[in-house]
């Protein structure tokens, strides 16, 4: 199975998500501020990047992890993929798309726009990582709602 | 080889350029009110989610679709590269195909009545008509 993790940008719930899910980062407490530093693609997506499946790595049932920004275009990019896939003779059901935007908060989504959109990285980067860090137990609770469905298991 | 025509936030005139490319409507005359009435039906009763296409068939090995990507054109074709880019598609060419045209109010208006349903013998009357007016342009662009 291909887990995509997405979001606006793919650039902070999403990654954050994902490494929860591979456990690069523990589930069990919150991260300190410094520990985003270490998520992979952590605050680094912009808008040519959008649409795209960011490989992040394959989980232990070896399920292949992925991130992905979406606009406000959710369902148009998961058709598309899907869609293409089948076309192209693949088997768009191994596919499976986890929306991360219910986490989001005024500090992600200001610190976010800043970072990504504005470029004001010096000022959005701490923003939207203290936004992400309130949000962590939310993305805990996406990720353990994915662990506990059955037809992931590889 | 798989040709895809789009134009921004329609379906209908996509579908169109896709059977004048296969022939089914002719690129010497304008069809007439059956001839269009019957391509844009099939489409009424099937309406298309976005990012969804639409086989209409294949002509010389180039199998041909009709997609709509709403107003979000560069995110569609971003999704596309990027699926190339992970090797998630086939080695076979995919192709992006739009125009540039000045439609018609009665084409707008109509398509919109029809959609809605509750003036849809009107909107088909006026999506006809503004499909008709519009046809010569639509082909010559394509022409090109």
């Amino acid at each position: 199975m291909k887990i995509i993790y997405h979001c606006f940008g793919g650039a902070h719930a999403s990654p954050t998500t994902a490494a929860i899910h591979l456990k690069m980062i523990s589930n069990r407490h919150l991260p300190a501020m410094m520990d985003f530093k270490n998520i992979s693609k952590f605050d680094l997506a912009i808008g040519k990047d959008h649409g795209k499946l960011n490989y992040l790595g394959t989980d232990h049932q070896g399920n292949e992890v992925y991130i992905m920004g979406r606009e406000h275009q959710a369902v148009m990019v998961i058709n598309i993929i899907k869609e293409f896939v089948k076309l192209s003779g693949g088997n768009p059901d191994e596919y499976h798309f986890i929306n991360c935007c219910q986490s989001f908060n005024l500090l992600m989504v200001i610190g976010g726009f800043s970072s990504r959109r504005l470029g004001w990285v010096w000022f959005g980067r701490p923003l939207v990582t203290l936004g992400t860090l309130l949000a962590f137990p939310k993305l805990v609770a996406i990720v353990k709602k994915i662990w506990t469905i059955p037809h992931l298991e590889s | 080889m798989k040709l895809f025509y789009f134009y921004p936030k329609r379906i209908d005139l996509p579908l169109i350029a896709g059977l004048i490319h296969l022939k089914q409507l002719s690129t010497e005359k304008i069809p007439s009110f059956d001839e269009l009435e019957t391509a844009g039906q099939a489409l009424i009763k099937q309406p298309l989610a976005l990012g969804v296409p639409c086989y209409l068939g294949k002509k010389d090995l180039v199998e041909i679709y009709a997609i709509n990507f709403g107003n979000s054109i560069e995110l569609a074709k971003q999704t596309i590269a990027g699926l190339h880019e992970t090797n998630l598609l086939s080695k076979e060419e995919w192709q992006l195909v739009t125009f540039k045209l000045k439609l018609n109010w009665s084409l707008r208006i109509g398509w919109l009545l029809w959609q809605w349903g509750k003036l849809e013998a009107q909107g088909r009357k006026l999506w006809v008509k503004g499909m008709q007016q519009l046809y010569p342009s639509l082909v010559a662009v394509l022409k090109e």
